[in-house]
């Protein structure tokens, strides 16, 4: 979907979730993935705050 | 019909067994005219119902004015989004399969994998460089969202796969 969607920001840090737990149980260093999800997740509520798609009207 | 006309128009030369079986999709081997091995993704979402289908299709400013055609198209449009979102990927270079072509519900794409196999999924790896893999994958998701601005919505070990041959080929 794209970044404006308005369920972007939210799916988008689940994915980051995701991800980041599965390399974590694997011992993998996974504080980019926090630090660089919460950047990124934070760009997308921008982008979302600036599209014209209202999620009100989704229902 | 749609496979048909793929068929016809020499997009798919020979379809094999099933290779995926999803929550919204069959994913099918086919192999091209020139050899190149192809999943063929037919969607018969049956799970998503009308509210998630309408949600994830009118929240991108693209299907802004598809509300009226929803029940007649919408596993149409999904194909079509599915098949625009891989060719924003490949334009970016994310590692991700190649699009092909679409047709009403069904997206050919290149295989992830060999020999009619699906490449194994993250969960799948008994071993392997997870440091040097996880940061591929961290590499891809930035490049997604700042690059493609797209984002997945469903990313986990069992929505990745993981194959060390190019995508393409």
């Amino acid at each position: 979907m794209f970044v404006s969607h308005p369920d972007a920001a939210r799916l988008l840090e689940n994915d980051f979730r995701n991800v980041a737990s599965f390399f974590e149980q694997k011992d993998v260093d996974v504080d980019d993935y926090y630090r660089i999800g919460a950047e990124l997740t934070e760009d997308v509520r921008q982008h979302q705050k600036e599209s014209l798609i209202r999620s009100d009207l989704l229902d | 019909m749609a496979l048909y006309r793929l068929m016809n128009h020499g997009v798919i030369a020979r379809l094999g067994p099933p290779i995926r079986q999803g929550k919204e999709s069959l994913v099918v081997h086919g192999v091209a005219l020139d050899g190149r091995e192809l999943a063929v993704k037919v969607h018969t979402s049956k799970v998503f119902g009308k509210r998630e289908k309408k949600q994830y299709l009118f929240g991108d400013w693209r299907y802004r004015h598809a509300k009226r055609h929803i029940t007649l198209r919408t596993e149409s449009m999904w194909a079509e989004k599915e098949f625009r979102n891989l060719a924003r990927l490949e334009k970016v270079g994310i590692p991700a399969p190649r699009p092909v072509r679409y047709e009403e519900n069904i997206v050919v794409m290149t295989l992830v994998g060999g020999n009619g196999v699906a490449a194994p999924q993250l969960n799948e790896l008994e071993s392997g460089d997870h440091v040097a893999l996880s940061r591929m994958v961290l590499a891809a998701m930035e490049k997604l969202v700042s690059r493609a601005h797209l984002a997945h919505g469903d990313l986990a070990p069992t929505t990745s796969l993981s194959w060390t041959g190019n995508p393409s080929s």
